[in-house]
């Protein structure tokens, strides 16, 4: 059966309706992996991702400290977040990548294994945690939603690097 | 904004390069003996006091305004720059780096590599 342009621009036009016509609220999230862990950080707390780039370590520092990195003539601090979310240690390769985040107090970069994507996501279909989170993973999600039949879990990315400042990971 | 001139010391320690500003520095010495009792930043970085084997060359780096000198396995170097060779570290360094005194960072453009600017005041 022959379509005409005319049945096609239609069809079409049907479809973008379907996606245009959700006018509730969104948030924008950038989902990464951890680890074998898939978590989202909101998008409003991410600067940049960046292209790989030379870090270099500094002294007496922990492990999650990875060093330093110019950027654009600014000194930028890269931190690895796994064992604050008791996760295996990030290991570095073509994947992996760094994204520069800026919370209220507090900028650096954050070490991820993979950038997996970044979506909108309806605010209305964000999940309250459940009570059965893991103790050590409890005060860093602030709501769960699910991506491709995968549940993710949106970090409390200021509560995270607070934590972090004061010495925990 | 004017670029100054600095005059600065610099000290490799294990596989890092430590700075500090050459006027606080009163002499470098290799005149150590067992009984010398310094700072050490090597390995573990943490401020100690120790006395030094006689077996191994050692260095003393005395400042001015304080009791004790920093130990170094290696020979200093002066080092002159700019300033707009010196970098403001971001807060989580200073919130976790244990480097004593770390102040600053700044770019040895001849050696390709960064050193870390110490303040020696705070090694007390």
């Amino acid at each position: 059966m022959n379509t005409s342009v005319e049945q096609l621009l239609s069809q079409k036009t049907e479809m973008t309706h379907d996606i245009v016509n959700v006018d509730q609220p969104v948030i924008k999230v950038v989902i990464v992996q951890l680890g074998q862990e898939h978590f989202a950080f909101a998008g409003h707390f991410v600067q940049e991702i960046l292209a790989p780039l030379t870090v270099t370590p500094l002294p007496n520092t922990p492990a999650s400290l990875e060093g330093i990195i110019n950027l654009r003539s600014h000194i930028e601090s890269v931190i690895q977040l796994h064992t604050l979310l008791h996760l295996d240690p990030s290991t570095i390769n073509t994947h992996s990548q760094i994204l520069i985040a800026q919370t209220e107090q507090l900028r650096t970069g954050i070490r991820v294994d993979r950038v997996c994507d970044v979506v909108d996501i309806i605010e209305s279909s964000l999940m309250t945690p459940p009570s059965s989170l893991p103790e050590h993973l409890a005060p860093y999600v602030s709501a769960l939603f699910t991506r491709d039949e995968r549940d993710i879990a949106l970090l409390a990315l200021d509560t995270l690097l607070a934590d972090y400042a004061k010495g925990l990971g | 904004m004017h670029t100054h001139e600095l005059s600065l010391v610099l000290c490799p320690i294990s596989e890092h390069l430590i700075a500090i500003e050459a006027s606080h520095i009163a002499r470098l010495s290799a005149q150590t003996t067992a009984d010398t009792l310094g700072y050490s930043l090597d390995g573990s970085f943490k401020q100690a006091t120790q006395g030094v084997s006689p077996n191994t060359t050692q260095y003393a780096l005395y400042f001015h305004h304080l009791p004790l000198p920093l130990l170094l396995s290696q020979k200093t170097q002066f080092y002159s720059c700019t300033s707009d060779q010196l970098y403001v570290l971001p807060t989580l360094i200073s919130h976790r780096c244990q480097l004593p005194g770390l102040i600053a960072a700044i770019y040895v453009k001849e050696q390709k590599r960064w050193a870390w600017v110490i303040n020696p005041q705070k090694l007390a």
